[in-house]
């Protein structure tokens, strides 16, 4: 039977790089990129009948 | 966003407001580096003549007849945007209306609370879902912990906040 070696050191670091590099990622979003994202949710929210509100109207 | 500003600016300059200063999520997005999500646009506005009782009838009614806004339960619709015009009643939000700090969106100037008034707010209303906005920000501390707890101290409200933490605390230790 053949060995999968998995490396699971390599993969948690890869995975704390990826949370590092994901919360300085998001410290560096501006305000208009935070409301993008905002609206992204919104539509998400809308699309699932979550809410009547339509999303705002920033693209 | 940008039009919703102008409209205010231009609200000012008909008098129907004094002032404006954006509370709410909208705010918060500007200073936190977690997003929040909401569904309108908080607005805590300032008129010099107020009386024992005020409607927001002339403004609904100056928006309605420039902008063919429409009320939607709590809100007022204006160029799809839901807003919610609000009056500083008591002392804590009178305080923070004035602790402003002026940002540009969109090219527009507009004011928003100062980022220890939206929180000192969101310990005193303590509504559910700000629980886990405040949780969130209380981890990211990119806030001025001596500024907010004099805040809290003027206004009563410093107990309250770390009873709060507390609780934050003993859920981390039973999660971790």
């Amino acid at each position: 039977m053949k060995r999968i070696y998995c490396g699971v050191d390599s993969l948690i670091n890869r995975m704390l790089k990826s949370k590092a590099d994901y919360e300085n990622d998001k410290k560096k979003l501006s305000f208009e990129e935070k409301l993008k994202i905002m609206v992204k949710l919104q539509e998400k929210s809308y699309a699932m009948g979550a809410t009547k509100i339509k999303p705002w109207p920033i693209k | 966003m940008k039009e919703i500003i102008k409209i205010l600016n231009k609200m000012i300059k008909d008098k129907i407001i004094d002032d404006f200063v954006l509370g709410g999520a909208t705010a918060l997005l500007y200073y936190a580096d977690n997003i929040f999500q909401t569904e309108d646009i908080d607005i805590f506005i300032s008129v010099k003549h107020l009386g024992l009782i005020f409607n927001l009838e002339p403004i609904y009614t100056y928006l309605k007849y420039n902008y063919d806004a429409k009320e939607y339960g709590e809100y007022i619709i204006v160029k799809d945007f839901p807003l919610q015009f609000l009056l500083p009643g008591d002392s804590l939000h009178k305080e923070a209306i004035k602790n402003f700090k002026t940002i540009t969106i969109q090219g527009e100037k507009c004011k928003i609370f100062s980022f220890e008034y939206l929180i000192a707010l969101m310990i005193f209303l303590f509504k559910p879902k700000y629980r886990e906005r405040i949780r969130l920000i209380i981890e990211g501390k990119t806030y001025d912990e001596k500024k907010l707890n004099d805040i809290l101290k003027r206004h009563s409200l410093l107990d309250k906040f770390n009873k709060i933490k507390d609780k934050f605390n003993e859920e981390n230790i039973l999660w971790s």
